[in-house]
């Protein structure tokens, strides 16, 4: 279990394997489209990622199939990956608890003053 | 084949060739499915395939920010970026006008990134583990037992006679293995000892004379780009799973003759399969009470902020992808079984780095005296077989 937070990239590419095996591609989409357009991954930052989430034990290599004469990997989650990222959903859950019941009991937030320009 | 994917396929080489091979042609159509109609690399990809080459080459994939290398690697994979871009508003080919150049700038950078020391430093060289280690080799016949049980098993001829044969020796430590290897060889054999620590080298250099052996200080997932020609075994004694298995399988492969047999060995209790009791501490109880003793007698406490070392997830079954993935056939995974006595597990746990990680923050000489102190505590009961699992693979003509 990652006693680390994680890095808003590396939670994108797991959950977006949380419905099943992707490639490469459908994995940049996916995060891109769960994070509302926030994470957009270069492909060798995708391939760093998954190097790293595989060597941890996140991620796995499920299948190869060769689509227009090219190898095509498919990668899914392991069950650590999926603690993983259950763990890290909890933990921004309870961060953000913090912020949403102080807005439930009415209590307003403390403001600075913005500075004033010189 | 387009000019946008000649383009990629050339920025693709700031990846080893061996991860090139190994996933290479997956990150082209991955690359080629986002910009399909593209002609120019865009420069975010461009840098990001430099920069992961670079991280790659120097086995940086972890979470190491700032460091000199990835300074490097981010300078020179901007300078090649803005450099493609300008040539690309000029509407000139600049990647193909400064491949020269580019390719002399690559070698250098990555000689630079040679020079780095190995992720973590040499934790090896550390704290007399060298001599330590070698000298437990040495007095305890264990070790050596396991070298000479893959021995038999990749050099299977040579057990009838000293035919000549080149062996690589990987993640050779202080050359125990080696010095098992050079009797069973013939007069022109030669033997490649080859780890990615120098202290341990040299101990081993030093410590083994015969002219037949030769010493390379190398990663073992890079072991292809120091070999000068192939070999006819690799055998890997106790360190595999310290390596990234997929990608040390790959780099053996391209150094191992066809029909050549790779021999490697790990602990049962290392494999996360459900075959075998999953331990992450090879002696779980004797750690257990170290740890109770060491609370007890120092006010030692667990460094929750020290970062933990990652292991990767191991099983037969991803070492068997992993290998017939390089272009091997496995030919035996078998359990063979090891007793130890109390006595050698103790001067085992006395080589430094075995109890580092256990007892972080505790001075050498306290873990010795927890050690003493556990050993008694818990008597010869503690001491059980220890079970391995050794892993024959030939090489195949598939790659």
């Amino acid at each position: 279990m990652a006693l680390r937070e994680m890095r808003e990239p590396t939670y994108f590419v797991l959950a977006s394997l949380l419905d099943g095996p992707l490639h490469g591609y459908a994995i940049i989409k996916r995060a891109a489209e769960l994070s509302g357009g926030r994470v957009k991954m270069a492909t060798g930052t995708l391939y760093t990622a998954l190097d790293r989430l595989s060597s941890e034990g996140y991620v796995r290599l499920v299948s190869e199939e060769i689509v227009n004469g090219r190898a095509r990997r498919s990668y899914g989650l392991t069950e650590a990956g999926q603690d993983v990222l259950r763990a890290e959903a909890a933990r921004m859950e309870r961060a953000a608890s913090v912020v949403t019941s102080s807005a439930r009991r009415g209590r307003p937030a403390a403001t600075v003053p913005a500075a004033r320009p010189a | 084949m387009t000019g946008l994917e000649r383009r990629y396929r050339w920025l693709l080489r700031a990846y080893p060739s061996w991860y090139r091979r190994d996933c290479g042609e997956d990150m082209l159509g991955t690359l080629l499915d986002r910009e399909p109609g593209g002609g120019w690399p865009a420069p975010s990809e461009a840098l990001a395939l430099v920069t992961g080459g670079l991280r790659v080459r120097s086995s940086l994939n972890r979470r190491l920010s700032m460091t000199a290398g990835l300074r490097l690697a981010a300078l020179f994979g901007l300078a090649l970026a803005a450099t493609v871009r300008a040539g690309h508003l000029l509407g000139v080919d600049l990647v193909f006008v400064l491949h020269p150049l580019a390719a002399r700038c690559g070698l250098a950078v990555k000689r630079a990134m040679d020079t780095l020391p190995a992720p973590g430093g040499d934790i090896w060289g550390e704290d007399d583990n060298p001599r330590r280690y070698d000298a437990y080799a040495r007095e305890y016949p264990g070790y050596r037992q396991t070298s000479r049980d893959l021995i038999a098993l990749a050099l299977p001829s040579a057990e009838s006679g000293a035919a000549d044969a080149a062996v690589l020796d990987l993640a050779c430590g202080t050359g125990v293995t080696t010095r098992e290897i050079l009797p069973v060889l013939g007069p022109h054999s030669q033997v490649t000892g080859v780890d990615q620590s120098a202290a341990m080298l040299e101990v081993a250099a030093r410590s083994t004379t015969d002219p037949r052996a030769t010493w390379v200080q190398a990663r073992a997932e890079n072991v292809d780009q120091h070999m000068t020609g192939p070999v006819d075994a690799v055998i890997c004694n106790s360190a595999i799973w310290q390596t990234n298995v997929a990608a040390t399988a790959i780099a053996v492969r391209a150094v191992l003759q066809t029909r050549g047999r790779f021999a490697f060995n790990v602990p049962a209790g290392f494999l996360d399969d459900g075959a075998t009791h999953r331990s992450r501490d090879r002696y779980p109880a004797l750690f257990s009470e170290m740890r109770a003793i060491a609370a007890r007698d120092y006010g030692w406490a667990p460094d929750n902020r020290a970062p933990g070392r990652t292991r990767q997830r191991l099983t037969r079954e991803s070492i068997r992808g992993s290998l017939s993935a390089a272009g091997f056939d496995v030919e035996q995974v078998t359990e063979v079984s090891y007793q130890a006595s109390t006595e050698s597990e103790r001067a085992w746990l006395s080589i430094p780095i075995f109890t580092r990680d256990q007892l972080s923050g505790l001075p050498y000489e306290q873990r010795m005296r927890v050690l003493g102190k556990a050993c008694e505590h818990l008597g010869p009961s503690q001491t059980q077989p220890q079970q391995w699992v050794v892993f024959i693979a030939r090489a195949t003509d598939r790659r």
